[in-house]
């Protein structure tokens, strides 16, 4: 019983340089 | 009908702790995502629906609530990473 700890989430995105 | 996804192509994802980074090697991105949108990448070596992505949540997670109360949260996660290029609609 664990909702916020099981949402999927992009944490970051960036470009490579 | 219910929207379909797969990945666009099988982008190295590499795990540190509990993110994951997804490489584009076609647009030079890096994509960090959390454990369980890692475990959601690893679902879409195949076709998936945001369902399908939201049983196997529930049922490796443990989660106890009905997927209705998650699946808002899946759309949105795949919605992301499509418009990062990492995911395109299957049929």
């Amino acid at each position: 019983g664990q909702k916020t700890h099981n949402k999927p989430e992009v944490l970051s995105h960036q470009q490579i340089v | 009908m219910m929207t379909k996804f797969v990945k666009t192509k099988d982008y190295e994802a590499s795990q540190f702790d509990d993110e994951w980074v997804i490489l584009n090697t076609d647009q030079f991105t890096a994509t960090k995502v959390n454990e369980v949108g890692g475990f959601c990448w690893g679902l879409l070596d195949n076709v998936q629906t945001v369902d399908s992505i939201a049983e196997e949540v529930k049922h490796h997670f443990k989660i106890v609530e009905d997927i209705e109360s998650f699946k808002q949260d899946i759309e949105q996660f795949i919605t992301e990473l499509h418009h990062y290029g990492l995911v395109t609609y299957a049929g």
